[in-house]
């Protein structure tokens, strides 16, 4: 046992370390760590090894109190969740180091290996990285096989507690001048040999293995309904991908997303053959033209209330020149957005597309399939356009300007309406941003918006200035002040959405109309299709500038690249950057690719993440998992009161609410009816008892565990389920006489010790055998299942009749 | 082969982990919390093989307790339980048999819990675990009805099968001594009858039966192969025929307050009984209490088992008549044969209450007079707490506190 014992006093130390480490670096504070390891170090000097020292059970409960008051009161009224969680983190810390002053058993190292589970969960909750992710298996593994250790512990210390019990009773009994009566009946605890504990840990090893598999599966496997928890110190993470909206709030980390979102060929119309660009193509989705500022967030979205259905035109044919033919075929979405590079055209090889087949939305500035999704069949959709391209192979980085309605440019006097609206924002939101724009446009020396424009878009991909950025954990942000201007201003990291919104920014400070753009830019080349793989991680913002006609060069117009009422030119502002090279920007070791890996795919995973078989396989399920989510339940209580204050409010809901109200009801009552029929009364012989169901067993057990009472009324013990009258009659007449029956004696005991005190008493008493007489009744209705009939009843009654006359004439004899 | 029924329940441990796990299983749901999401995987793999593991542990196996025929009250004996693994694959770990033990005359009583731990079980191999007992007063005891069970590895379910019917055992009276007095008033008795005496305890005789070594019994005697496969010293016993003829009676009648009396009595009877046959068996026994029971004729070991048996439970009574009894035994004896009358009263309160004289050659001990202790002396306490002691010590309870 000695072995054992110490075995798992170290076992548990280690996992006490591991646990309080784990938590230490989840809350990025290490004191819970210093405090277990020190608790626990000294636990097993002072305590457990040199014996010195052992808090009593009342001393250590006291503790506990004391140390719980101090903790709720420091840190559970402060309204801030980290600090809530950093003080149960600590409170767990400190319940289990006074958990192991105590004296050891089996019960005190259970509640210390669930108070350190306890740690971990809390750990988890502030997201581990890649260290704490494998100190989190290592715990896992020293955890498991502590159980399994402290399971045969607790079976050994059960046996000696029996033992020390047996000879407890036996000295108490022990008279004077002779033994006792109490018997005595000793087991002995075979020692723990190291063949056992090898074989021990080749099954620990097997269940380890086979739990590993189990978790991988259930992880990946299970349906994630909305973005993956980052931790209550950080907003939620995101995940790269194409949005219609796009919302710079404060902090966030972008995920690089490999879902497949399009394949992109070019041909040469010419020769038929694959082409293969010279530079990235620009897959324009749509522009984001309207600026909206929420709580110093600012916000793009497409302005769909300005749409009419004149907005929509169609896309023309061709025209002579240099030109690819753009085959794209998209992956399933009900999404009527087609993504091209500009300008599109349609192929003369598409003659039997008609005009309305593809749209061209001019508020949206998107190019669409179909005005209505719900015509949209859900599967891959290919489409092919011809797009213009310089003599040297490179897309057009400008287009003419096609008004929306008359034939003007997009200035403050020919279209002051769109003019306007494309140079909409509130300049004290951004001073640092507009004053910095200003000095650049002065700096420029040239009153050419193009100039000005590709000026700005320079300023800002300079490396020695700003800096391409994903994860924000890092980044001090200032709450007060817009995250653009703060983005220009202070931190001066970011991705495309910063750099793009504070080009469109600068430039409509300027006067220049401007609008974000967003799409996907580049793809990974596949060298067996001779396509791009266009993934989510390709998505990207972009800004288009309004050049004015006297601003655009005489190329631009040789080339097509802009028209008499001036041209859109596109600008990226974003730092060049490798995505593929930063997906593993930190994998120049093998640690820096299992950090990535940790990130992406155990943290940071999504639905997209795993793949398009399993997010399908759990889409339905992950639509009711949607029921779980607390935001979901919080909207609509806030709504479900909203709604009940209104008048009459509540007929609303009764369609809703009526039916499992109805069901719970139902329910309700089912279940007395179950419980009464336990006691309901039979015509003869016994109330039949109703064996209460596994499922109210199993409750009843689990509530057994906190209050014993209430588990039995859920679900009466058997014995107690039964009650067969005419026997109850029996006890009581005996039990009038001194006949007492112990809970532990069964019926024909109890005959059996009626009758020998009977005849003890009277040797003519028929006490004894009247009682056996009905016992024997009694064990054909609560045995043999079967009501008596009449002739038994009547037996039944005449004995315990004559056994009430007896008993009324003789009086028991003294208890054996 | 029918096989006990299993049945799966959820440990306290368990109950506790479940709780934690629906915590964090929801937890992980709700907010999506992903290591919450693989921690919840991890818990509830154990949770799984623990079921089918700890269920499949006690799938296809046999228990079987093995107990001693006869003990004696006051004197350690064990009790062992084989546990035999009838599956092909997969051995049986963590198994734990709860027995109970309980004074059958006493069915009010509770029964009380012994607890052991079998070594693992390989497949097609047989275990054995065990628990020493010591049982101070004589009856009739139910061994069982016990239960097994495992909840390997984790301990967080346990998967627990019923054991066969209980088991009868009978404990006889506790064993005293018997003095040099007494060894040398049964010499007296026979006297001149020494050269029809055969040798006894030769090698070429038939050993009749082992019994446990008692004070006073001859070295020579040990069976040490007995002793060592049974870990406590066992003698032979030799079922010899002598000339030498002695009966014994046994009187139990009730005198208020006086228990110790009859206990003592009967101790002494069960004493003579369970060493005379060795040396000089008697020739007829009677027991008169609240049963009667008389066996003429040379008192086989048959007939002595009986007799345990009887002296087991039996108590003492108001019957005044043993002398009717004594006299009718004693018209089945030769008129040489010496009886020894152990009573709980004396001869002259017998002769009074029944206006009856004595039979011929009767020597009538009243138990708990000196006369009596200079035949037997009881079991005494200082020995019962040496066995304790030993015991504890045997299984670790004392030298663990």
């Amino acid at each position: 046992m000695a072995n054992l014992d110490r075995l798992l006093q170290v076992l548990i130390v280690v996992t006490v370390c591991l646990s309080g480490l784990l938590l230490g670096m989840g809350q990025g504070d290490f004191e819970p760590f210093l405090i277990a390891i020190v608790g626990a170090g000294s636990a097993l000097l002072l305590v457990d090894i040199l014996n010195w020292f052992r808090l009593p059970q009342w001393l250590a409960n006291i503790l506990a109190i004391i140390v719980t008051l101090i903790t709720v009161l420091s840190f559970f009224f402060t309204g801030d969740s980290v600090r809530q969680l950093l003080g149960v983190g600590k409170l767990l810390v400190y319940l289990q180091t006074i958990l192991l002053f105590q004296r050891k058993s089996a019960r005190v190292y259970w509640q210390v290996l669930v108070l350190s589970l306890l740690q971990i969960v809390v750990g988890a909750v502030f997201n581990l990285g890649f260290e704490g992710g494998v100190l989190f298996i290592v715990y896992m593994l020293v955890a498991g096989f502590t159980m399994m250790l402290l399971h045969l512990y607790q079976d050994r210390q059960l046996i000696e507690q029996r033992n020390r019990d047996w000879l407890r009773h036996a000295a108490r009994t022990k008279k004077h001048g002779s033994m006792g009566t109490r018997p005595v009946a000793l087991a002995q605890s075979a020692p723990l040999r190291r063949s056992l504990m090898r074989r021990m840990l080749g099954h620990f090893g097997v269940m380890g293995f086979g739990a590993l598999l189990f978790a991988i599966f259930l992880f990946y496997f299970l349906p994630r309904e909305h973005s993956s928890w980052s931790g209550p110190r950080e907003t939620p993470m995101k995940v790269t991908g194409f949005a219609k909206k796009v919302d710079l709030n404060h902090g966030s980390i972008i995920l690089l997303s490999t879902r497949l979102e399009m394949t992109v060929r070019y041909i040469n119309p010419t020769t038929g053959g694959l082409h293969q660009t010279a530079s990235q193509p620009y897959l324009r989705g749509m522009a984001l033209s309207n600026l909206k500022v929420d709580d110093n967030v600012t916000t793009w979205v497409a302005p769909p209330y300005q749409i009419f259905n004149s907005d929509f035109r169609a896309i023309r044919r061709g025209n002579s020149g240099n030109k690819l033919l753009q085959e794209i075929v998209l992956e399933p979405t009900d999404d009527p957005l087609l993504y091209t590079a500009m300008p599109p055209s349609l192929p003369p090889s598409e003659l039997q597309l008609t005009q309305l087949d593809y749209e061209w939305c001019w508020p949206l500035g998107a190019l669409t399939r179909q005005r209505s999704s719900e015509n949209i069949a859900v599967t891959h959709f290919r489409y092919r356009l011809e797009v213009p391209v310089l003599p040297n192979g490179d897309f057009f980085e400008s287009w003419p300007y096609a008004p929306r309605s008359r034939a003007v440019p997009l200035t403050a006097d020919g279209d002051p309406g769109i003019y306007k609206w494309l140079t909409y924002l509130d300049p004290a939101r951004y001073p640092t941003l507009v004053s910095t724009s200003r000095q650049i446009v002065a700096d420029s020396g040239s009153s050419s918006h193009l100039v000005q424009a590709r000026q700005m878009e320079e300023y800002l991909q300079d490396e020695s200035r700003f800096s391409y950025l994903l994860d924000f954990r890092n980044v001090d942000r200032n709450p007060d002040i817009d995250s653009v201007e703060d983005f220009f201003a202070n931190f001066r990291s970011g991705h495309c959405e910063y750099f793009a919104s504070a080009l469109t920014l600068m430039l409509r400070s300027q006067g220049i109309p401007a609008r974000m753009v967003v799409g996907f830019r580049g793809g990974d080349v596949n060298e067996f299709g001779g396509h791009l793989d266009v993934e989510a991680r390709h998505a990207h913002a972009w800004v288009e500038a309004y050049i004015r006609p006297q601003d655009c060069t005489e190329a631009m117009r040789e080339s097509r690249q802009a028209g008499r009422l001036g041209a859109w030119l596109r600008l990226d502002p974003t730092p060049a950057v490798d995505l593929d090279s930063d997906l593993l920007a930190n994998a120049d070791d093998a640690l820096g690719f299992a950090k990535s890996l940790w990130r992406d795919y155990v943290l940071g995973l999504q639905d997209e993440r795993r793949g398009a078989v399993v997010a399908t396989g759990g889409f339905k399920l992950a639509g009711m998992l949607r029921f779980l989510d607390l935001d979901f339940w919080q909207q609509s209580f806030k709504d479900f009161g909203e709604t009940i204050r209104e008048p009459g409010g509540w007929k609303k809901y009764l369609p809703v609410l009526g039916p499992p109200l109805l069901v719970v009801l139902g329910v309700v009552a089912w279940f007395l009816w179950r419980r009464s029929r336990t006691v309901r009364p039979q015509r003869k012989g016994a109330r039949q008892p109703v064996k209460a169901g596994w499922l109210r067993r199993s409750l009843a057990r689990a509530v057994a565990t906190v209050s014993p009472t209430l588990g039995q009324w859920i679900a009466p013990p058997a014995s107690a389920a039964v009650e067969v009258p005419f026997y109850r009659r029996l006890t009581r007449l005996l039990d009038k006489a001194g006949y007492h029956r112990t809970p532990s004696q069964t019926q024909r005991e109890f005959a059996a010790a009626v009758s020998q005190q009977s005849d003890a008493a009277d040797a003519g008493s028929q006490i004894g055998a009247l009682t056996k007489t009905i016992t024997d009744f009694y064990y054909l209705v609560r045995f043999g299942r079967r009501p008596l009939d009449e002739q038994e009843m009547e037996t039944v009654n005449s004995a315990l009749s004559e056994l009430e006359s007896q008993l009324a004439t003789t009086r028991p004899a003294e208890p054996a | 082969m029918s096989y006990p029924r299993r049945h799966t329940r959820i440990t306290y441990e368990g109950l506790s982990f479940l709780a934690i796990l629906a915590f964090i299983v929801l937890g992980s749901i709700m907010r999506q919390i992903n290591l919450l999401v693989l921690l919840s995987g991890l818990m509830i793999a154990p949770f799984f093989f623990n079921w089918r593991i700890s269920a499949k542990m006690m799938e296809r196996l046999r228990f079987q307790r093995v107990f001693p025929d006869s003990v004696f009250a006051g004197k350690p004996f064990t009790v062992f339980w084989e546990v035999h693994n009838d599956r092909h694959s997969m051995a049986t770990w963590g198994l734990r048999i709860t027995d109970r033990l309980r004074d059958h005359s006493n069915a009010g009583k509770a029964a009380d819990k012994v607890m052991l731990v079998v070594p693992p079980v390989r497949p097609g191999d047989v275990s054995q675990g065990n628990y020493r007992c010591l049982l101070p007063q004589r009856g009739i005891y139910q061994l069982g009805p016990a239960t097994a069970s495992s909840a390997f590895p984790v301990g967080l379910i346990r998967t627990r099968v019923k054991l066969p019917e209980p088991e009868q055992l009978v404990v006889a009276p506790p064993l005293g001594r018997l003095t040099q007095s007494w060894q040398r008033m049964t010499r007296s008795w026979f006297e001149g009858e020494e050269s029809h005496q055969r040798r006894r305890g030769t090698a070429d005789e038939e050993i009749f039966a082992i019994r446990p070594w008692q004070p006073g019994d001859n070295k020579r005697l040990v069976h040490w192969r007995s002793s060592a496969k049974r870990n406590e010293i066992h003698v032979k016993q030799f079922d010899q025929r002598t000339d030498r003829q002695f009966a014994v009676a046994l009187d139990l009648f009730e005198v208020e307050n006086m228990e110790e009396l009859v206990e003592e009595a009967v101790s002494m009877l069960a004493t003579i009984l369970n060493a005379m046959p060795a040396a000089q068996p008697m020739e007829a026994v009677g027991v008169f209490g609240d049963e009667h029971l008389v066996r003429t004729g040379r008192v086989s070991r048959h007939a002595t088992g009986e007799f345990m048996k009887l002296l087991a439970t039996i108590g003492p009574s108001g019957d005044t008549g043993i002398l009717p009894g004594l006299l009718e035994m004693s018209t089945h004896l030769p008129a040489t044969t010496t009886t020894v009358v152990i009573s709980t009263r004396s001869a002259g309160q017998a002769t009074e209450e029944q206006t009856m004289s004595l039979p011929a050659r009767v020597t009538w001990l009243e138990v708990g007079t000196p006369e009596c202790r200079s035949y037997f002396l009881p079991a005494d306490n200082t020995s019962s707490d040496f066995v304790l002691r030993t015991l504890g010590q045997q299984t670790g309870a004392l030298a663990n506190g």
